[in-house]
C-alpha cells in the first residue's frame, strides 16, 4: 500500500511537472509573440522647424514638446511629439510643405495597437480603395510590413527600422497592411 | 496732453498686437460633423454618399478627426476623380491637409465608414 501510494505520488509529481513546463513554454511562446509591441526605442532628435500656421495649429491641439525627428526615409521626416492630452503624437513632414499631417494615440504603442499607420488610402474614378503609399511607426516587436491584395496574397515585404516604415512605389493591388513580428506572424493590420 | 494721446495710441496698437499674437490664425472658413458616421446620405458626398459625410468645395488646410468608437474612418479628401484618406481608428486624433495625400488644393473635405458605425467629431479648416 505505502508502495502504491508512493508510485500515485510520483505519477501526480510527475504530472504536474509535465503540465509546468508545457505552461511556461506557451507563456514563453505567447511572450515572444507580444514582447515589445509596446515600446519604441526612437526617441528622436534635433527639432523641427515649423511656421506660424502650422505652430497655430499645433498649439490648438495642445502641442506643448519639441517636435523631434525620428528618421528621414525618402526624403520625409518622420516625427513625433507630445500633447497635454491626446498622448504621443507621431507625423510625417514632406521637406517642401510647409504643414504636415499627424495623428495623436493614447494607445499606442501597445499590444492591441504595435503600429500606427500613416499610409495613404485611396482610389481614382470608382476602383476598389487601396494602398497608395506605405508610411507609418511601429513598436519595436514589429519588424517588417506586409502588404497584402484582396485574395491575402502577401506582395511585398517593407522592413521598419528605427521604429518607422516607409515606401513610395506601392504593388497597385495592396489593399492592407499587416504588421509582423520576429517570428513572421501578424500582430495588426490596416485596415482590420 | 500730447504725451498721453500718443500713450493711448501705443496702448491701441500694443492691444491690437496682442490679440493678433493670441489668435495667430483665423481659418477663413470651416465645416464639421459631429455624431454618427454613417449618418444617413449625404448629397455633398461625391462618391460614397451613404458611407460619409462631406464639405463643400474649398481650398482646405486639414481635415482633423476624432474618432471616439467604433470605425475605421477614411479621414481626407476628395474630388471628382479621387477620393484619398488615412484610416482612422477608435481614440486617435488625426490631421491630414491634401499635401499630405498627394491631392490638389481645392477640394472637398470627406470622412467615409464601411466598418463599424463610428461616433466622431470631425472640423476642416481653410
Amino acid at each position: 500500500m505505502g508502495l502504491g501510494m508512493g508510485v500515485r505520488v510520483r505519477r501526480i509529481l510527475s504530472a504536474v511537472a509535465v503540465l509546468s513546463l508545457v505552461g511556461a513554454a506557451a507563456a514563453a511562446h505567447g511572450g515572444s509573440d507580444r514582447s515589445g509591441l509596446s515600446t519604441i526605442g526612437n526617441r528622436g532628435h534635433g527639432a523641427v522647424a515649423v511656421d506660424r500656421t502650422m505652430k497655430s495649429e499645433l498649439a490648438a491641439a495642445g502641442v506643448d514638446t519639441p517636435i523631434t525627428v525620428m528618421a528621414v526615409r525618402d526624403h520625409k521626416e518622420f516625427v513625433r511629439f507630445a500633447t497635454e492630452d491626446k498622448g504621443m503624437c507621431f507625423g510625417v513632414k514632406k521637406p517642401e510643405a510647409a504643414r504636415f499631417g499627424f495623428t495623436c494615440w493614447n494607445d499606442f504603442p501597445s499590444p492591441a495597437h504595435p503600429i500606427l499607420d500613416e499610409s495613404v488610402f485611396g482610389s481614382d474614378n470608382g476602383e476598389p480603395i487601396h494602398v497608395i503609399e506605405v508610411e507609418g511607426f511601429a513598436a519595436n516587436g514589429v519588424v517588417a510590413i506586409d502588404l497584402v491584395d484582396p485574395a491575402g496574397v502577401t506582395l511585398g515585404r517593407v522592413p521598419t527600422a528605427g521604429n518607422v516604415y516607409s515606401l513610395a512605389a506601392v504593388p497597385p493591388s495592396t489593399v492592407r497592411l499587416v504588421a509582423v513580428n520576429p517570428a513572421g506572424r501578424a500582430v495588426a493590420a490596416v485596415p482590420r | 496732453m500730447s504725451d498721453l494721446v500718443g500713450m493711448k495710441k501705443l496702448a491701441v496698437l500694443a492691444a491690437t498686437l496682442g490679440l493678433f499674437a493670441a489668435v495667430p490664425s483665423v481659418a477663413s472658413a470651416y465645416w464639421s460633423h459631429y455624431g454618427w458616421l454613417p449618418n444617413g446620405y449625404d448629397a455633398d458626398c461625391i462618391w460614397y454618399a451613404t458611407n460619409g459625410q462631406c464639405s463643400g468645395w474649398n481650398y482646405w488646410s486639414a481635415n482633423q478627426v476624432t474618432v471616439y468608437s467604433g470605425g475605421p474612418t477614411l479621414n481626407g479628401f476628395e474630388n471628382y476623380s479621387t477620393i484619398r484618406g488615412r484610416w482612422t481608428y477608435a481614440g486617435q486624433y488625426t490631421s491630414v491637409g491634401p499635401g499630405d495625400l498627394y491631392m490638389s488644393a481645392y477640394v472637398k473635405a470627406q470622412e467615409t465608414n464601411w466598418g463599424v458605425t463610428a461616433w466622431v467629431s470631425v472640423w476642416a479648416f481653410a
